[in-house]
């Protein structure tokens, strides 16, 4: 009752500040992130009262305040707060590589490279087939070739088959549930990010080769190679730094661990490599070949809810609301194009591998969410195709919006279900 | 050079700083108290100015300007935070009016030596009698309070113990308030910047805002175990709070410290809140004595002349307000003057709340005010430590 209050409370104010302000709200951006910290901490908790998933609460405050919705913070509050969103990100990439624990999958190693592949198989597949024909149906897309068609059809079916780390592992740490499914959906998200990554390439370059109309540098493979390489080679070098702190500096190492987040996202992030990649393997070498994995996962468990909020109300206002009016529709069909493809996937990949039959007709439901990595490509997108780019990054970026709202839900309601 | 770069710098240097000076023996020599203090930092920040080797871009630090208003929320409320009133209705009111009369004694004179210095010696005849006044009085406000951390270090030192020596440190501690008090009225004073009602009504909204914002930091964390959630909750009210202050032209430090007062009169969590409060206090500080000189730093012999003038003015009139204080206090002969030597030294309240005033009224004449404000904070520190060290030889003779 009382988060429900002040959250009401918070939302009069700002209607308040914004008439009455002497000078542009914008000029001050300690004002949206005490905004983005209390409205969507607020939210949470009452959709966690709910029993809805408190990054449903943080999305939803975030396009509520944000500047496609009330404009209680501007679009100069989202921008001016990115600096936040690198370090959230390698926070959360950091915690990612961590959960990943060699000894709890190498047992379901088989059935992880089984899903793996099917669901990449019937995502790139489906999803290009699907969009071959509704092409035609969908407004103010401006591919007139069918080879056009193919390619952006190929483009989006790599994007869709991605999942979003960041909020899978949200609701897993929320729910406080650590299983054999929570390991095994964990596996599977994070190593689909670097397959995606290297599939993206490849299907950058056969698209540009299907429409020969690339304006940019194209990024070939060998890019690709030395991109992903560097990111891993980057990251165990950091892990061997976080590993070196924790165990020889014992004061202060939270504040260490949020500077080495920040820093190397910022650092890495200019000169093209994957901090996402970086952090994970960092993580991934802690807890798997040191004695300080533990303590690492206990101070990532220590600093993640503040974090959360953070990164996910702010995630929240810089979705764009407005796409949803002309590209919904197409949006909406895609997206539920996509369930059945992870649906399918899903099933093919356990019936396959022969293991948790449980989870074959629910199994899905782990991996609708979408964001960070599926944002970047669909931006990617928009500028390697000046001709048909941008509408398709917006039909992406719209189809990212509703898996975004529907993926959290869909998650808690499998893991409520876990071991039952 | 970028944000980035600037950030780190900044936050590796306030981080390693405040742990090489806090955590220093309290009894450790003149010498080394000089060169670990934190007056150190305005000398790096004259160093890295545009002024000096013109490190740091201008328009660079327009991108700190969310710690700089972070910051100044954190210090108001954790100022405010203290005020308990639990505690201090059980101060002797001997204390409190001996403590009024050595901030007001002083700040009267300093006042009268401040205009003088400003419309004679900076140059300032041409200026409106009002303007000259107001820069006036921010410096008498800013010199005449003291360094809590300074007489700390003293008492330690030269083992000096008492009731008297007990007051002194009370009358540092609280005197953060009247220039805190100060900065918020300012505005008021403003030529053509508001009537009488007008600054009433700012005064009233910025005392709701700051009791608002202490309320609603109270029920949200007061059944609230985890300590991060509870974190998540305090940064956004600072935030949020000199955040508004800053939209308003409001005092930032004030509002937040409104909103301490009224959070620490209602919670029982008063420990666990000070635990985590502390820690940021003293970077955020030392981040204050680098920016200041950033923004702009008239450097020159009459700033440098005023402020010597001023810290001289500084130390009569506290031994005045100390000679008339002295029967309330039955202290001995020589308490005066050792006392003076005490509260000679200002805190780093200064440099926050000039940085507030510049960021709410982005006056130009910022750059002289800083200027002998700096100098006389260095002055005042030096001739304190040497002072102490000279009385307490020739005593212990």
């Amino acid at each position: 009752m009382i988060h429900l209050l002040a959250l009401l409370g918070l939302a009069v104010l700002g209607l308040i500040i914004r008439s009455f302000a002497l000078i542009d709200i914008s000029s001050s951006a300690a004002y949206g992130m005490g905004m983005i910290m209390l409205i969507g901490y607020c939210a949470g908790q009452v959709f966690r009262k709910l029993g809805i998933p408190s990054i449903t609460g943080y999305l939803v405050a975030g396009m509520a305040i944000g500047p496609f919705g009330m404009e209680l913070i501007t679009r100069a509050h989202v921008e001016d707060l990115t600096l936040i969103n690198g370090l959230a990100l390698s926070l959360i990439a950091l915690t990612a590589g961590g959960e990943i624990r060699i000894s709890r999958l190498r047992p379901h190693l088989k059935t992880i490279t089984w899903v793996l592949v099917m669901q990449t198989v019937t995502m790139v597949t489906g999803m290009t087939a699907g969009f071959w024909f509704l092409a035609t149906r969908i407004p103010n897309l401006t591919i007139s070739t069918q080879t056009g068609i193919l390619a952006a059809g190929l483009l989006i079916g790599v994007v869709s088959t991605a999942s979003s780390p960041s909020t899978t592992l949200a609701v897993i740490v929320e729910s406080g549930r650590r299983s054999v499914t929570t390991d095994l959906i964990l596996g599977i998200v994070m190593l689909k990010d670097i397959v995606i990554l290297f599939l993206f390439c490849i299907g950058l370059n056969v698209a540009q080769a299907l429409t020969s109309a690339s304006s940019g540098n194209p990024s070939g493979l060998g890019n690709t190679f030395f991109q992903i390489s560097g990111s891993v080679i980057v990251g165990v070098l950091i892990g061997v730094i976080i590993i070196a702190f924790l165990k020889y500096i014992k004061s202060q190492q939270v504040i260490f661990i949020l500077a080495i987040c920040f820093f190397t996202y910022e650092i890495f992030e200019p000169l093209k490599l994957h901090p996402l990649l970086i952090m994970m393997s960092a993580g991934f070498l802690v807890v798997n070949l040191s004695r300080e994995g533990d303590r690492l996962m206990d101070h990532l468990e220590e600093i993640s809810p503040p974090v959360y909020v953070l990164f996910f109300t702010l995630a929240g206002a810089a979705l764009r609301l407005d796409l949803l009016k002309t590209l919904g529709l197409t949006a909406m069909i895609l997206v539920i194009l996509r369930i059945a493809c992870k649906w399918a996937g899903t099933w093919l990949g356990l019936r396959t591998s022969g293991t948790m039959p449980y989870l074959r007709h629910r199994g899905w439901t782990a991996f609708v969410s979408q964001a960070g990595l599926s944002l970047g490509l669909a931006t990617i997108i928009a500028d390697q195709f000046p001709g048909w780019g941008d509408s398709i990054a917006l039909l992406i970026l719209s189809a990212i919006f509703i898996n975004q709202l529907i993926g959290p839900l869909t998650l808690k309601w499998l893991l409520d279900r876990d071991g039952k | 050079m970028n944000t980035l770069a600037v950030f780190a710098g900044l936050l590796a240097i306030t981080f390693i700083g405040s742990r090489a000076i806090f955590r220093q023996r309290p009894g450790h020599s003149p010498i080394t108290y000089a060169l670990q203090s934190g007056t150190i930092f305005l000398l790096f920040g004259i160093l890295i100015s545009p002024n000096g080797l013109d490190i740091i871009h201008i328009e660079v630090l327009k991108q700190l300007r969310p710690l700089i208003h972070f910051g100044l929320g954190w210090v108001g409320f954790l100022y405010g935070f203290q005020l308990e009133w639990r505690y201090l209705r059980k101060i002797s009111r001997n204390w409190y009016f001996t403590a009024g009369i050595v901030f007001i004694f002083p700040t009267g004179c300093l006042l009268v030596a401040a205009w003088a210095g400003f419309r004679y010696l900076l140059g300032l005849e041409g200026f409106v009698t009002a303007w000259v006044l107001i820069l006036a009085a921010i410096m008498a406000f800013l010199l005449a309070e003291s360094c809590t951390a300074f007489v700390f270090w003293a008492n330690r030192r030269y083992r000096l113990t008492g009731r008297q020596y007990r007051m002194i440190n009370f009358a540092a501690a609280t005197d953060n308030f009247f220039p805190i008090m100060g900065a918020a009225l300012l505005g008021m004073f403003f030529p053509n910047q508001t009537n009488g009602l007008h600054a009433l009504a700012i005064i009233s909204l910025e005392i709701l805002i700051g009791v608002l914002g202490g309320s609603v930091l109270h029920y949200l964390a007061r059944r609230v175990k985890d300590p991060l959630e509870v974190s998540t909750i305090l940064f956004g009210i600072v935030f949020l709070l000199s955040g508004i202050a800053y939209i308003f032209r409001f005092s930032p430090l004030f509002v937040t410290m409104v909103a301490g007062i009224t959070f620490t009169n209602r919670t029982r969590r008063h420990a666990w809140f000070q635990k985590r409060l502390n820690p940021v206090e003293k970077p955020l500080y030392l981040m204050f004595m680098i920016v200041l000189p950033l923004y702009g730093f008239g450097a020159g012999w009459i700033p440098l002349l005023i402020a010597a003038i001023l810290v001289v003015v500084k130390f009569t009139s506290k031994l005045g307000a100390m000679v008339i204080t002295k029967p309330l206090l039955h202290a001995s002969r020589e308490f005066p003057a050792q006392a003076a030597f005490l509260l000679l030294p200002m805190s780093a309240i200064g440099p926050a709340i000039l940085l507030e005033i510049r960021e709410r009224f982005q006056v130009e004449w910022m750059s002289w005010v800083a200027a002998i404000f700096i100098f006389a904070m260095l002055i005042s520190e030096w001739i304190a430590v040497t002072g102490m060290y000279l009385f307490n030889r020739r005593s212990s003779r």
